[in-house]
């Protein structure tokens, strides 16, 4: 049976009125997106975006497109009120394709909630970051192998993702690897700790192109159940922050505490997401 | 046990090198710890963990290399040394450009990223030394002229196809050279004796494996090649600020 599935997604586009207010100049969305009501956040001049999922996550034969553009001096913070889940599928698989270009001296952060792979799902995502000299992004992916409360563990049947960044044109990262829990590629992930809670930050700016002050800080914060690292792009255009954490805790506290680090290291101010 | 059979023609004497095999000789020259590549100098992330206790002893270095390097060889780099020598073979210099800007791309951290251009640069410059190698020199220039650095793979399609050596043989080679790399930094990071190194490097490169490994990696697309190694990356990444070290990388 030809498994079925929705294919929607969203289109938008945020730039800078007259006054230097961020707002949403282009906005499609379909299901299984829906958009909530932009919020502009007075403190940091962000432009907060909420992106929900009323079919409570993806399904075999989803088809979802992301594309956001962001120019002029905009801000703008796209994110989820929750877990993006990947469920159970019988067959097939969904598929995931974003799209981000950041223009100007505009700033991007993407940061959904994490995305968790359940059991017997199969999901393909492809993402796009394109940054224009000035431009800033902060790209932030969170990766669990199952529903960990549940004692689900690395029982899903694949997931690809590949992420390419382009600052100015040029290629400066490739990250592409396809999970299979029935082979090897699930090893140093699996065997890192018994519940591994993944995430990792990509910041692109010029603001940090030689040094990332707050490099040592972020290091420090290792401990027995927390495993973080930092790490320079390709051609300077900015770094890589991974952290691995063997509890729930321990992970949201550092994925906190970074990104509010990784902020004051580019000038700016981190916006709350709102959720209550 | 192995058993040696050597080469014997009908009048019982040892037969020369046969022509299809005039390759073998550069390939074991440039495989050599003698070879100036530069790769003793670097562990690829292993001094980082071992200092966070993720390698701890030989029985710990050869899941390590079986579990986690072994499979990053056969879905990322041999299918990129395969790409490359396909270039190479093909006269396709801005293919084998976009290649090497890919592979500076994902080699995730600095200090791998920059291990394999030193050492690209090296073999580059050896090569333009030792063969008569027009299109390495013109790789070289157009590199330079991209303001890019020649990557190790890169280099090592051009050298295999200087030597005109078989695709096979050089992804056994390169196979040798990583795990034979680890296990060098081993001796100094974990003390490890040169009889228990060879004994992990004979059993990563058996016949088997090796085959398997091979063949797996020849039906890697270049859409799908990469591996997931999250605890590798953090320990590259965290060298860089290590306080003490033995290797650049």
């Amino acid at each position: 049976m030809k498994p079925l599935g929705i294919q929607g997604g969203v289109q938008l586009g945020c730039r800078t009125d007259l006054h230097g207010f961020p707002y949403l100049s282009h906005q499609r969305f379909s299901p299984p997106v829906h958009l909530s009501k932009p919020y502009f956040d007075e403190d940091t001049r962000s432009l907060l975006i909420n992106l929900s999922c009323p079919t409570a996550g993806l399904l075999s034969g989803d088809r979802m497109i992301c594309n956001i553009k962001v120019s002029g001096k905009a801000a703008m913070v796209v994110t989820t009120p929750g877990a993006t889940r990947s469920h159970f599928m019988r067959s097939g698989v969904a598929k995931v394709k974003q799209e981000f270009q950041v223009s100007d001296q505009a700033f991007l952060e993407f940061n959904p909630g994490s995305l968790i792979l359940q059991k017997s799902t199969s999901l393909e995502q492809n993402t796009w970051v394109e940054v224009e000299d000035g431009a800033e992004v902060l790209f932030v992916e969170k990766m669990l192998p199952g529903r960990i409360a549940y004692g689900e563990s690395f029982l899903f049947t694949k997931f690809s993702n590949r992420l390419k960044v382009l600052k100015d044109g040029k290629l400066v990262l490739l990250e592409s690897f396809t999970l299979k829990p029935e082979n090897e590629s699930v090893n140093p992930w699996r065997n890192s700790f018994l519940t591994p809670f993944y995430g990792c930050f990509y910041l692109v700016s010029p603001k940090v192109s030689d040094e990332l002050p707050c490099r040592q800080k972020i290091h420090d914060m290792m401990s027995e159940s927390l495993l973080v690292g930092s790490t320079s792009m390709h051609r300077k255009a900015g770094w890589v922050v991974k952290i691995l954490a063997g509890d729930p805790y321990q992970f949201r506290k550092a994925m906190d505490k970074i990104r509010v680090t990784l902020y004051q290291a580019i000038g700016r101010l981190p916006p709350s997401f709102r959720r209550y | 046990m192995l058993t040696c059979n050597p080469v014997m023609n009908s009048d019982n004497e040892y037969q020369l090198a046969p022509k299809h095999l005039q390759w073998l000789g550069g390939l074991l020259q440039t495989t050599d710890t003698l070879f100036p590549s530069g790769g003793y100098a670097h562990s690829y992330g292993l001094e980082e963990m071992v200092a966070l206790g993720r390698v701890k002893s030989k029985e710990d270095l050869e899941d390590f290399l079986m579990q986690e390097i072994l499979p990053s060889l056969g879905k990322l780099e041999l299918p990129y040394l395969r790409y490359s020598v396909k270039a190479v073979e093909t006269n396709d210099l801005e293919e084998l450009v976009k290649i090497n800007e890919e592979i500076s791309a994902w080699k995730l951290t600095r200090e791998i990223r920059d291990a394999g251009s030193s050492q690209g640069a090296q073999l580059l410059r050896m090569i333009l030394e030792i063969y008569q190698c027009p299109i390495s020199k013109k790789c070289k220039q157009l590199l330079q002229d991209r303001g890019e650095q020649c990557q190790q793979i890169i280099a090592t399609a051009l050298l295999r196809n200087a030597q005109k050596t078989p695709l096979a043989s050089s992804m056994i080679a390169w196979v040798y050279q990583v795990i034979s790399n680890f296990c060098s930094a081993s001796v100094k990071l974990l003390r490890l004796g040169e009889l228990a190194c060879q004994k992990i490097i004979h059993r990563c490169i058996s016949g088997e494996k090796v085959q398997r490994l091979l063949a797996n990696s020849l039906e890697v697309k270049r859409e799908d090649a990469g591996f997931f190694n999250p605890v590798l990356d953090l320990a590259s990444a965290r060298h860089e600020l290590a306080f003490s070290r033995l290797f650049i990388s």
